[in-house]
């Protein structure tokens, strides 16, 4: 696919205000305990019945969305799932975020016969790590099967694997993985706050004492893809990030977010329609994020090594309750990208860089 | 491809949307998006099962200034591609009018 013609439609899109994706939260409710998840199931009220999702569909159809990607909590808990993926596949590209326990042989072939576009699972590392983390028995085994049976339902499945704490000498383990199933591996480094501000899943984030230059290469593969390249101040007077403009967030109860990171609520799908919302009776708050360009971002414009960064509003407010002041975390991230490029062939780099 | 046959959206394979005076098309089987201009938009529009080749020429020869031999060529490449691309089937029987919600 031609990356201009793409860019073009994301333009468009984030330029009239539709939102190409939509992230749908569908429940909070999870068989999973995962202790870095981000989610917060007391803050959430009666979940959205089937008629009220398959209207906000339409609607987002009407407003000109492609995507739709449903997740939780664990979207298999909700008994009426199926009929809303059939109900959004005949409109939307779906893709679904799950921890994979649900899926058996015939899911997998009804979500195929259904046509959803992919799936993606978290895989956090072995047995051991993974039923710790997630707290469940048996959890590393349940996802091994559903990804012997999405592969069999010829399903384009993604494996998301988190780098954290406990795991970082894993990365080779988790690619044959992938590779045996025919995923697509797609590693991480960011841990998230809760979104009530909670910090306590960011104790699992990569102590600095365990970073080896090795480990770096490993799990930032695809951020040195993608980052590495920018220039400084490559976005003055831009914006931020599409959150607000051309993605958006629903939570199981209905509230619109601009993205599952940005815990402002902006209208209640229960009582208002999703374009009242996102284009004619706009809140105060909807205004102020789209206001926002990367100048307000004062000390990341100044900062020199913004090439390697990709800053993000949602991780700053719930880091620091103000979106404009740095993640530490992603300052973090960038000195080791940076490090990486002064001294890719040895030593920690990190340390330098932080000296 | 002949005059009389009725070229339909396989929306099974698909997902599209009318953006401004464009269409976008999301195929599901090639994972590429396909960007239509006006011209381009309008016979997709039109390509909904119930109207043949013939009506589709003329409806683009009214709507836009265009004369009968360039619109016969236009549509009839335009068509001959998306078939291609499984985004379009032909018809032999005109499909009734129908509600696609």
């Amino acid at each position: 696919m031609s990356k201009e013609i793409l860019n073009r439609i994301y333009e468009k899109y984030d330029g009239l205000c539709i939102p190409w994706t939509v992230h749908f939260e569908l429940t909070y409710r999870c068989n999973f305990r995962c202790r870095h998840c981000y989610t917060v199931p007391e803050e959430c009220g009666q979940e959205l019945a089937l008629s009220e999702i398959k209207r906000i569909i339409r609607e987002l159809e009407e407003m000109g969305t492609m995507g739709l990607v449903f997740s939780g909590g664990e979207i298999f808990l909700r008994r009426d799932l199926m009929d809303i993926l059939d109900f959004a596949c005949k409109r939307f590209h779906v893709n679904l975020l799950t921890n994979g326990s649900y899926i058996d042989r015939e899911r997998a072939h009804k979500l195929k016969e259904i046509g959803i576009s992919g799936v993606e699972i978290s895989l956090y590392g072995d047995k051991n790590f993974h039923d710790s983390l997630t707290g469940v028995n048996g959890s590393f085994d349940m996802i091994i099967n559903s990804l012997k049976w999405l592969k069999e339902a010829e399903i384009a499945v993604t494996l998301k694997c988190l780098a954290m704490k406990g795991n970082l000498d894993q990365h080779g383990y988790l690619i044959g993985i992938a590779q045996y199933y025919g995923a697509r591996f797609k590693p991480g480094v960011t841990i998230y706050p809760r979104t009530d501000g909670s910090q306590e899943p960011c104790n699992l984030r990569i102590p600095r004492d365990s970073f080896s230059m090795d480990h770096l290469n490993n799990w930032f593969l695809e951020v040195k893809q993608t980052e590495n390249n920018k220039e400084k101040g490559q976005y003055k007077n831009k914006k931020i990030c599409k959150a607000g403009r051309s993605f958006a967030s629903i939570t199981p109860d209905g509230r619109v977010r601009a993205c599952p990171m940005i815990p402002l609520d902006l209208g209640d799908l229960k009582k208002r329609s999703f374009k009242s919302i996102w284009h004619t009776e706009i809140s105060e708050e909807l205004k102020m994020l789209r206001s926002f360009t990367i100048n307000d971002l004062r000390e990341c414009s100044k900062c020199d090594i913004s090439g390697f960064c990709v800053p993000c509003i949602g991780l700053n407010y719930l880091e620091n309750s103000d979106f404009f002041r740095p993640s530490k975390e992603f300052c973090r991230i960038a000195y080791w990208l940076f490090s990486r490029q002064s001294h890719p062939k040895g030593g920690t780099g990190y340390e330098t860089a932080l000296c | 491809m002949r005059k009389d046959q009725h070229p339909e959206r396989n929306e099974n394979h698909c997902v599209w949307r009318v953006v401004g005076e464009e269409v976008i098309i999301l195929s599901d089987h090639s994972r590429k998006i396909h960007v239509l201009n006006e011209v381009a938009a309008e016979i997709w529009k039109l390509c909904d099962g119930t109207k043949s080749l013939k009506d589709i020429v003329s409806v683009i020869t009214e709507e836009f200034d265009v004369d009968i031999e360039t619109a016969d060529r236009d549509v009839a490449e335009f068509i001959e591609n998306m078939c291609r691309l499984n985004l379009l089937v032909l018809r032999e029987k005109a499909n009734e009018q129908r509600d696609t919600q």
